[in-house]
């Protein structure tokens, strides 16, 4: 239905015969109009006027886009999408043209998200080297390694094999009909040497398979396969959408493919279907297709806890041999050194020096010394000793070395150097001892203090002694003497000394007592103070003890004593005999 | 960057490749490998203040038992003829090529590339198939792979008909 404008302004205007005529049956067509449509005319009016007049309809649209907008949004992204280009275009211009005003506004949102954005940064730098830590520690990252290093492959990428499931390296927007790229978006790293050629190549040997093959129209070439890398294909009508991903990806990963392609064709239909090679009209395609690099990790299986029982005996075996070879080793080095110890302080042999790894050891050897034992207790333990000889000069082998001169009844000690000598010995063998002492290296001197002499040369000395005693009398005089007293008391005892010497079995003594006088006095007189000079002497030695039947006395002969001048002639000696006791009761 | 595929045509062994490398690689070797199916080759170049990326698609050359896989050619912006005018024959080839390529798109640029030019003295044209590749639009302009004549201004010059 067609509803005109009345025309009453028109006629007015117009002012000639013909329009007024014209406005006239206008005028009559307008009441006509209104008399066939009542009070809706009207209002078709005014519905007319409000879709044609532009001032009208802006009114119209104000008062209803909040509301459709919100209503469509609740629907689906068709409002956003549409949206989304306007609104990127509307801030780059923005801030091409006003830069300050938009980082005035975005100034006290920047930092906290800068702060945050480091924080974050810092958090999973921190959670990466623990991990890098971790699994460069465990048993896990180990045989890792192993697996890198036999199959050529880096750490890194082993690592990723065996703890992802899947991740995509890259993604391409392949125009379909060119082979050109359209957009890529990769991870830190990519796969692809050169983006250009790869999606020429691939949209090649799509070519290439689709024509060799008899396939349908609709069938193309979903996937392809090197090593762990996998290149996935979702063809569009005008696009193909190619991802390089290593693993395997999941069911859903496929559905995102397809979906991330409905949206590039739905957003960019007209770019992708007039495309020339000119990629400046995709914006934002970076985020559609960003949305696809994903990547999933192995979730960690829970391994039921076992207790490793061989695991633990091995390593109580393992332990236990430990243990026992270095007790053992232990006790080997204990006897080692407890052996070099012995043989360092035994006397006579001295340690130069001793390989405690080899067991060899090389030592100092007196003659004299006792190194039997630890030759065969050398031979006994597998040890070895190179022996080379030396004069020792301490005091157990200087005691060892003179041993060897000993007599019966004598015996030594040396104590510092210097040689003790104990016993009975001749005078002889004194002297020989004073040489030997000298001779022998390391004697600093001799002592002979404790040396007794023999039983011969004691009674040599006894007798000489008694042969020596005299007792000097006054003239005319037969009474010992105060002073004659003296000797005759050491008289005494040395006779004692000599009855002890004898042995009462075979020998006893015969002492006989001269008085002598001197020229005083007749030759009677002189005989009779001789005898009574002996017989004094007699009597105070029977009173000291000496048996009277051993002693006899006599006037003595001048003969005996003619070395004496006559003057000194007045004394008495003792001579002493030992005799055999049964010649001497053969006398009695 | 505005991206163009660019296809280089003709019969086999008048030397697609050889231009190829010379143009991307600046490199020329006596040695002849045959292509087997396709190759891929990027150039970028610089043009009246605009960077172009030309990913050269060198198709097998056409013989009596190698026809060329039309697919390759879907999308291409424009072609290159390549023809050996001391093979008489490689014009009729170029002559079937094009008749083949324009059936399929017509508008799209070509440039007959008479190479071999270093061999001038052994050419022998065939007047009436070059006077036809002209008569259907085609510019010519002799290439030498070898001394490298030519080489950038053939591809420049398909690269300017496809910007217009």
């Amino acid at each position: 239905m067609h509803i005109e404008q009345p025309a009453d302004s028109q006629s007015v205007s117009d002012g000639t015969p013909d329009a007024a005529s014209s406005g006239s049956a206008s005028q009559q067509l307008d009441l006509l109009r209104q008399l066939l449509c009542g009070e809706d005319y009207q209002q078709m009016v005014a519905l007319s006027q409000r879709l044609t007049d532009e001032q009208t309809r802006q009114e119209f649209f104000a008062a209803i886009i909040a509301e459709a907008i919100a209503i469509r949004n609740t629907q689906d992204d068709a409002i956003a999408q549409s949206l989304a280009p306007l609104i990127s275009d509307s801030m780059h211009t923005s801030i091409r043209n006003d830069p300050e005003s938009v980082s005035d506004a975005l100034y006290p949102v920047m930092g906290p998200a800068i702060r945050k954005s480091i924080t974050e940064t810092i958090q999973a730098l921190f959670d990466s080297f623990n991990k890098a830590l971790e699994d460069s520690l465990s048993m896990r990252s180990l045989g890792w390694r192993v697996d890198a290093w036999r199959t050529g492959k880096s750490y890194s990428e082993v690592v990723f094999l065996k703890t992802l499931n899947y991740r995509v390296e890259e993604v391409f927007l392949i125009h379909k009909e060119t082979g050109l790229l359209v957009h890529q978006v990769a991870q830190s790293l990519g796969v692809s040497k050169d983006a250009d050629m790869m999606s020429a190549m691939l949209t090649a040997i799509q070519d290439f398979i689709t024509d060799s093959f008899e396939v349908d129209d609709d069938e193309r070439l979903a996937s392809m396969k090197m090593g762990s890398l996998t290149i996935l294909l979702e063809p569009g009508p005008n696009a193909v959408l190619a991802v390089a991903v290593r693993g395997n990806v999941s069911s859903d990963y496929r559905s995102l493919l397809v979906k991330t392609q409905e949206t590039c064709h739905r957003r960019y239909a007209r770019q992708l279907h007039e495309f020339d090679g000119d990629t400046s009209s995709f914006r934002g395609i970076d985020d559609v297709l960003r949305v696809c690099l994903k990547e999933e990790l192995q979730k960690p299986v829970e391994k039921k806890r076992k207790i490793p029982v061989y695991g633990i005996l091995g390593l109580i075996a393992v332990l236990s041999g430990l243990g026992w070879f270095s007790y053992t080793q232990y006790l080997s080095d204990q006897a080692w050194r407890d052996f070099v110890e012995r043989l360092d302080s035994e006397p006579g042999l001295l340690v130069r020096s001793a390989n405690n790894y080899e067991r060899t050891l090389q030592a100092l050897r007196d003659p004299v010394a006792d190194s039997q034992s630890f030759i065969d207790e050398a031979s006994e333990k597998g040890y070895a000793i190179d022996w080379q000889a030396y004069v020792a000069v301490d005091d157990e082998i200087l005691s060892r070395r003179l041993m060897a001169h000993l007599t019966a009844d004598t015996d030594l000690e040396v104590n510092d150097g210097v040689l003790f000598l104990t016993g009975t010995m001749s005078l002889e063998q004194r002297a020989d001892w004073q040489r030997i002492a000298a001779a022998v290296p390391g004697v600093k001197g001799i002592d002979l203090g404790k040396v007794s002499i023999t039983e011969g040369e004691q009674r040599e000395r006894l007798l000489g002694q008694i042969a020596a005693f005299h007792i000097v009398y006054d003239v005319s005089e037969h009474v010992v003497a105060a002073s004659g007293e003296q000797a005759a008391m050491q008289l005494v005892d040395t006779l004692m000394q000599l009855v002890d010497s004898l042995n009462p079995e075979t020998e006893t003594l015969r002492l006989t007592v001269s008085g002598f006088s001197d020229s005083t006095g007749t030759e009677q007189l002189r005989r009779t103070i001789s005898q009574q000079r002996a017989d004094t002497l007699r009597d105070f030695l029977v009173q000291q003890g000496i048996p009277e039947r051993l002693i006899r006395t006599e006037v003595g002969d001048d003969e005996r004593i003619q070395d004496i001048p006559m003057e000194q002639r007045r004394r008495s000696i003792v001579t002493v005999e030992i005799k055999p006791v049964d010649k001497l009761r053969a006398l009695q | 960057m505005i991206r163009k595929k660019v296809c280089m045509l003709g019969a086999f062994s008048v030397g697609k490749t050889s231009l190829i490398s010379r143009y991307v690689k600046s490199l020329f070797s006596e040695k002849y490998l045959t292509t087997v199916g396709v190759k891929i080759e990027k150039k970028t170049l610089e043009l009246n203040g605009e960077t172009i990326q030309l990913m050269i698609w060198d198709l097998a050359g056409e013989d009596d038992f190698t026809q060329i896989n039309m697919s390759y050619l879907r999308g291409a912006a424009g072609y290159i003829l390549v023809v050996d005018p001391t093979r008489p024959a490689t014009f009729q080839v170029a002559r079937d090529v094009l008749d083949k390529v324009k059936e399929s798109n017509m508008a799209t640029p070509t440039v007959v590339a008479l190479n071999k030019a270093d061999l001038k003295d052994d050419w022998q044209v065939d007047e009436a198939c070059l006077a036809a590749l002209r008569e259907q639009g085609c510019e010519t302009i002799e290439t030498s792979a070898k001394s490298g004549e030519g080489v950038e201004a053939i591809f420049e010059r398909l690269t300017l008909n496809m910007m217009q």
